[in-house]
């Protein structure tokens, strides 16, 4: 394999409502951020050309989707093929971190990747720019649960402030890289000509 | 081969005469003949009859007239425009109206001399395209308004020019001649007021009312198929005799015909075709040009089909409306014309042939019957819903027959996206699977393979007959030894049951009116014999029609036969099958998980429809969508078992339906125990995880799940509402390791909180009362319970402690000392136990809760009673001060009289006041006593203590009691005196002190009264003196104020608006200014500045 290789990378973002998926994305492809809250509805996709890891170029595919129960519908298209999973929480929303464990099992069910202990996850505590008062997810707690679930990569990051955005987003996608080409050699569902199965029956020919 | 069309002969001429245009409207069929005679027929329309599914009889036409002389010559071409009540033919060069009644020959219109071909159209035929065809085939009458403002148009190509005449209504309104450059062959209209022309080579687009042409391949988009065939057409055009349809007169030129479904138009030129575009005229290039096995002759469409006749003229080709393959190819002799639209006929020079459309239905069922789902699919996804009842529906199910194809061929993954996306109910799809994932849904089937085995035989022939897709395998399974064969049943016999639910809601209402539910179906099959072969042969009757007809591919039917049923499936195979399955339940999971919050009120419908582009309902997968959840999740589960089972642990974690009994067996067979615990949990099913937890936890296999910290740790989650559970599994542990207990009861999380802590209480009292010291102090101190219960419980608890520990450890042991210390700090920090209730409880002879008692006759304002343990059962005296200090309190009157109080018990201790003239001398106990605990009685005789009376000797403390008259205390009295004699007042103290008491003794009291009693005089002087002087100053500084005054006159103005002040409001300032009050803001704000 060519290592010039441009690669798509299926990136999915995962969260409760309103704990800043949306945000995340839009600074980290368009260095923007908006105030306004306005819900997410069914899921959107935004790319980012012309990522850089390590020696590669790769184009990063990001799917923002719904946290509201309501606006959610993704179909089994939307998780397959894809190369990495982040989940988000607000540090300020306790309710938002005991939910990423439900998040994450729904992805493992959804997307059902052939080896869900490798797949890679990785965590953003969000919103961090608010004042420390408010915060209640501790650093630790939220350390604890991603080294429980095999050493997740967590990053504190504020969309609004454009902090530990960049940082994080490249861990994703060199753990999606990585991912990508694992795939590669047990491509999932495509498996369109399946030559041992004629084999398997037709014996020696001589 | 679809039978879309009968041809019924409806019209045999006698060898003489010879057909030259036919045109059929309504319930007439025009025939013009050669010899220039019409004769006008009456025909019933038999199209798309969805009510009657067998063919009627064939109805030979009724002549209803003959007209020899219409025409001078040949009869050309013949159309009707039905609003205009015109009837035209065009003969010998000239176009003729008639009237359409008498058939009286209106007018020749002079204008199209050389006139070689025409078209009719009216707004209402592309105003409503096809609605028109109801149910039951006929026409609806379009109202009087409607044909009012109907415009209808005839179109004439003559020589090199377009002649165009419109009617309103049944008027004439206009006519108009549009040059083009070259004679038309065909005419075909394509909107009200816009028609295509077919030239030899090529095609022109005229609009009427713009009177503008526009070549179509000069648009500068040429197609290379048409553009190939152009140069070899122009020789073919002399040799055509007769004319073809109503719009296009000579074969084998450049043919056009619309086709409304996609507003398209297909242009036919030689083998070449192409679409464009009705709308823009631009040619859509997306569509595949059809392939053509002979050159059309003729093209028409009569919905939803192109049919075409073929250049050799004796074969009518019907082709599918998406595909445009050949679906049916009906023989003639040589045809010579042919009429498309709603009415379609066909005719040689002397027959003429109906040609009837069958049912959509029917046409659907037969394709389905022939194995050509692909096309079944196509028809009726191009179907208007109209044609149909509920196209939706049977469209779904003829996609699930696909899907069940794709599956038995091996196409695991494209059946399964079908299957999903058509939303199919899960048994339906697990039944193609073996017992390993479909669990119950496969063993159901297995029942009624067995059942229906006697029957097996009889049925063969009905088999053949009766199913559909699956056909192949039956016959297949016949072929082979009985064994393999009852292997194989089980299958078909579903397949064939649904088949007959398919049949039953489709196609045959009249025979089983009733909707049965598939189980009444399935009990026909079993029950007994007579009415499964009443089922079976109806319907093989039924399908009589498609039993010769059968077309299977060759290579479907082989790869078919080598699928053995789902059992036969192993290996990679199994494991690819199962993966793809897993689309499908993944999907499925996700869109009952919607359906079902839809049902629970947690989203709207609304909300549904918004983000989801599937229609669906709950019954779209079953009545009971719990079952259906349930059957779903199970098998995902029972997937994930046999390829993944890293994923069981996410699937059970989450909310789930799987089934509780299947989980269990699955996950223990796989020794997947802290799934299966996870699994309860999500269930609520804490009984069974706690009762696997405890069986795990004893037993002495050593597991992640040994020893009671999964129990504690399964327990630390629940809340109040399992609180009976949690006190059930937490004696175990409790008993192991009252650690335990504190980490179940006093974790700092939600659930431990939510606790109900009255009940905890009561039931950690009944296994360990230090545990339960530990959860009161922990309530009590930790958590600030604010409750009395709780402190009550905690000071008895310690108490009982103290009970315990001191027949057990000397007096100075921490085991005594600590508790003892604890309670002492409950009483004295907490305001909330009720003191009435803990003194009830303390043995009132116990030395060691002496000062608890102390505390507690404080608290219920028993001064007198606390001071006497203090100076006579302790003689701490120091204490007791201590004790008056802190309770003295100059505004509370009973707690104002302390020191009095104190200094009676000196002077006058209780017990000796009756015999105080006898005992006038006083104690000779100091205040040096050694033991502050000395045991000594109340002054009554108290009983003896409990604690006495068990073991007397066991305390070292317990001295022999002592009945000692206590005496009185002088020196303490004095002593008090001395430093709080001030607190006391002078007469009740020298009252109280014995008579002879020396001077010199009392000199300290008396002085310090002196000194105080001094002291607060000359301060209240000094206050009296202070506040006189304070009077007068005020009393000054109001004279000043009221001497203060201005004055008004009429001439004083105000300085800010310099008005007079007149009798206005006025505001006056410090520096006698005066103005206007509302005035006053804007001076304050000059003075500032």
């Amino acid at each position: 394999m060519s290592s010039r290789k441009k690669t798509m990378l299926k990136v999915i973002i995962l969260g409760d409502s309103g704990v800043g998926k949306t945000s995340l994305m839009q600074q980290y492809v368009s260095k923007k951020f908006s105030n306004q809250y306005k819900a997410t509805i069914g899921a959107d996709f935004l790319t980012k050309q012309d990522v850089r890891v390590d020696d590669r170029t790769v184009t990063m595919q990001l799917w923002d989707t719904a946290g509201q129960e309501r606006f959610q519908s993704l179909g089994v298209a939307f998780y397959r093929g894809a190369d990495c999973c982040v989940l988000v929480y607000d540090v300020n929303n306790a309710k938002s971190f005991e939910a990423l464990d439900s998040w994450r099992d729904e992805f493992l069910i959804q997307a059902s990747p052939r080896d869900p202990e490798s797949f890679p996850f990785v965590v953003l505590g969000n919103k961090i720019d608010v004042e420390e008062s408010k915060r209640v997810v501790s650093q630790k707690r939220a350390l604890a649960f991603c080294q429980a679930k095999g050493n997740i990569p967590y990053f504190e990051t504020s969309a609004k402030e454009a902090i530990n955005v960049d940082q994080a987003f490249e861990v994703i996608a060199r753990n999606a890289l990585i991912q990508e080409e694992s795939e590669e050699y047990s491509s999932d569902f495509s498996d369109p000509i399946n030559i041992h199965l004629d084999n398997e029956r037709g014996g020696c020919e001589c | 081969m679809l039978r879309a069309f009968a041809p019924v002969p409806v019209v045999e001429l006698s060898s003489k005469e010879r057909i030259q245009a036919i045109f059929a409207a309504r319930d007439k069929l025009y025939v013009g003949l050669a010899s220039g005679a019409l004769k006008v027929y009456s025909v019933s329309p038999s199209t798309g009859s969805s009510s009657a599914p067998t063919t009627s009889p064939p109805e030979p036409a009724k002549l209803v007239t003959t007209i020899d002389q219409f025409t001078k010559r040949a009869v050309e071409q013949l159309a009707v425009l039905e609003e205009a009540r015109v009837l035209v033919a065009l003969s010998d060069g000239y176009v003729y109206l008639y009237d359409l009644d008498t058939y009286a020959l209106q007018e020749r219109l002079h204008r199209t001399k050389g006139a070689f071909v025409m078209a009719t159209s009216s707004d209402l035929e592309f105003d409503k395209p096809f609605v028109a065809l109801s149910s039951d085939g006929s026409l609806p009458n379009p109202s009087a308004a409607d044909i009012q403002g109907t415009v209808s148009r005839l179109v004439v190509s003559a020589r090199k020019k377009l002649h165009c005449y419109e009617w309103q209504g049944a008027e004439l309104i206009g006519s108009r001649e549009i040059s083009i450059p070259e004679r038309p062959r065909s005419l075909t209209f394509i909107r009200p007021d816009k028609i295509l022309c077919g030239l030899v080579v090529e095609y022109f687009l005229v609009d009427i009312s713009a009177s503008t042409v526009s070549s179509v391949f000069a648009a500068g988009r040429p197609v290379g198929p048409l553009n190939g065939a152009i140069a070899g057409v122009a020789a073919n055009i002399g040799d055509i005799t007769s004319s073809a349809s109503a719009s296009a007169r000579r074969q084998g030129c450049a043919l056009a015909a619309l086709l409304p479904e996609d507003d398209s138009v297909l242009l036919v030129n030689e083998f070449s075709s192409a679409f464009l575009s009705a709308e823009t005229g631009g040619f859509i290039k997306t569509k595949k040009p059809i392939k053509w096995k002979d050159v059309p002759a003729m093209l028409g469409y009569t919905y939803p089909y192109v049919i075409s006749v073929a250049a050799n003229s004796k074969r009518l080709e019907v082709r599918s409306p998406k595909t445009y393959t050949v679906l049916e190819a009906i023989n003639f002799p040589t045809l010579a014309h042919l009429h498309d639209g709603r009415y379609p006929f066909v005719a040689s020079s002397r027959q003429i042939w109906q040609l009837s459309i069958k049912s959509f239905e029917e046409q659907v069922r037969i394709l389905v019957d022939q194995n050509q789902l692909d096309e079944a699919i196509s028809l009726a996804e191009g179907l208007d819903d109209v044609f149909i009842t509920d196209r939706t529906e049977m469209l779904r199910k003829l996609k699930m027959m696909k899907a069940e194809e794709l599956y038995m061929r091996m196409k695991f993954q494209q059946s399964m996206m079908m299957f999903s996306e058509v939303s199919a109910p899960p048994e339906r799809v697990l039944a193609l699977y073996p017992a390993v994932i479909a669990g119950d849904a496969a063993r159901k089937d297995d029942d009624v393979g067995e059942a229906t085995e006697g029957h097996k035989q009889d049925e063969t022939e009905a088999d053949n007959n009766g199913t559909s897709d699956i056909a192949p395998l039956v016959n297949g399974k016949d072929k082979t030894d009985g064994d393999a064969a009852s292997v194989a049943s089980t299958n078909p016999d579903a397949q064939r049951q649904k088949d007959v639910e398919f049949f039953d809601r489709f196609l045959r209402p009249s025979i089983l009116s009733s909707t049965k539910p598939p189980n009444g179906v399935v009990a026909k099959y079993t029950s007994s014999g007579a009415d499964t072969m009443s089922v079976a042969d109806s319907l093989a009757n039924f399908l009589s029609i498609g039993k010769n007809s059968r077309i299977t591919a060759p290579s479907e039917a082989a790869s078919v036969s080598d699928f053995g049923g789902p059992e036969s499936l192993d290996g990679k195979a199994l494991n690819k099958a199962v993966r793809c399955l897993l689309i499908y339940l993944i999907d499925t999971r996700r869109k009952i998980a919607r359906l079902a919050s839809v049902e629970s009120g947690t989203i709207t419908k609304e909300d549904l429809e918004l983000v989801s582009t599937e229609k669906m309902t709950a019954a779209t997968f079953g009545a009971d969508l719990g079952k259906e959840a349930t059957i779903v999740d199970t098998a995902l589960l029972r997937c994930y078992m046999l390829i993944n089972p890293q994923l069981v642990g996410p699937l059970v974690r989450l909310p789930n339906h799987c089934d509780k009994d299947v989980v269990r067996q699955q996950l223990l067979s796989h020794d997947k125990p802290t799934e299966l615990v996870d699994f309860y949990y999500t269930k609520k099913l804490h009984r069974d995880a706690l009762e696997l937890l405890k069986e795990l936890g004893d037993s002495r296999q050593l597991s992640e799940l040994s020893g009671p910290e999964p129990i504690v740790e399964y327990l630390q989650k629940l809340g109040q509402e399992h609180i009976n559970l949690v006190f059930e599994f937490a004696t175990g542990p409790i008993r192991m390791d009252e650690q335990y207990g504190i980490d179940i009861f006093m974790a700092n999380t939600p659930e431990a909180e939510s606790l109900s802590r009255t009940a905890v209480v009561k039931y950690l009292s009944g296994i360990s009362r230090s545990l339960t010291i530990k959860y009161l102090e922990h309530l009590v101190f930790s958590l600030g319970d604010l409750s009395p219960d709780f402190h009550n419980e905690l000071a008895v608890a310690y108490l009982e402690d103290i009970k315990t520990n001191a027949q057990l450890y000397s007096l100075d042991d921490d085991m005594l000392q600590r508790p003892l210390d604890k309670l002492l700090r409950l009483l004295r920090e907490s305001r909330q136990y009720r003191p009435e209730r803990i003194l009830s409880v303390i043995p009132r002879d116990s030395s060691l809760l002496l000062e608890a008692k102390a505390i507690l006759f404080s608290r219920i304002g028993e001064h007198k009673r606390a001071l006497e343990i203090y100076v006579f059962n302790m003689k701490d005296y120091s204490k007791a001060q201590e004790y008056c200090m802190n309770v003295y309190d100059t505004d509370a009157p009973n707690n104002k009289t302390v020191f009095h109080t104190l200094l009676e018990l000196y002077l006058r201790p209780p017990g000796i006041r009756v015999t105080l003239s006898n005992r006038m001398a006083p104690s000779r106990r100091s205040s040096n006593s050694s033991s502050m605990y000395n045991l000594s009685a109340s002054p009554p005789p108290p009983p003896p203590s409990l604690l006495l009376q068990k073991s007397p000797s066991s305390s070292s403390l317990s001295s022999m009691p002592s009945y000692e008259v206590p005496a009185m205390n002088l020196d303490a009295a004095l002593d008090l005196l001395s430093n709080h004699g001030s607190r006391v007042s002078a007469i009740d103290a020298l009252e109280l002190l014995p008579s002879d008491i020396k001077m010199t003794a009392l000199g300290p009291f008396l002085e310090a009264h002196l000194r105080t009693t001094t002291a607060s005089v000359t301060r209240d002087r000094l206050f009296a003196s202070l506040l006189k002087t304070e009077l007068v100053r005020t009393q000054q500084a109001l004279v000043d104020l009221r001497s203060r005054n201005i004055v008004i006159s009429d001439t004083r103005v105000c300085p800010v608006c310099v008005k007079r002040l007149g009798s206005s409001v006025i505001s006056v300032f410090p520096n006698r200014t005066v103005v206007h009050y509302g005035c006053a803001k804007q001076y304050r704000e000059t003075l500032k500045q």
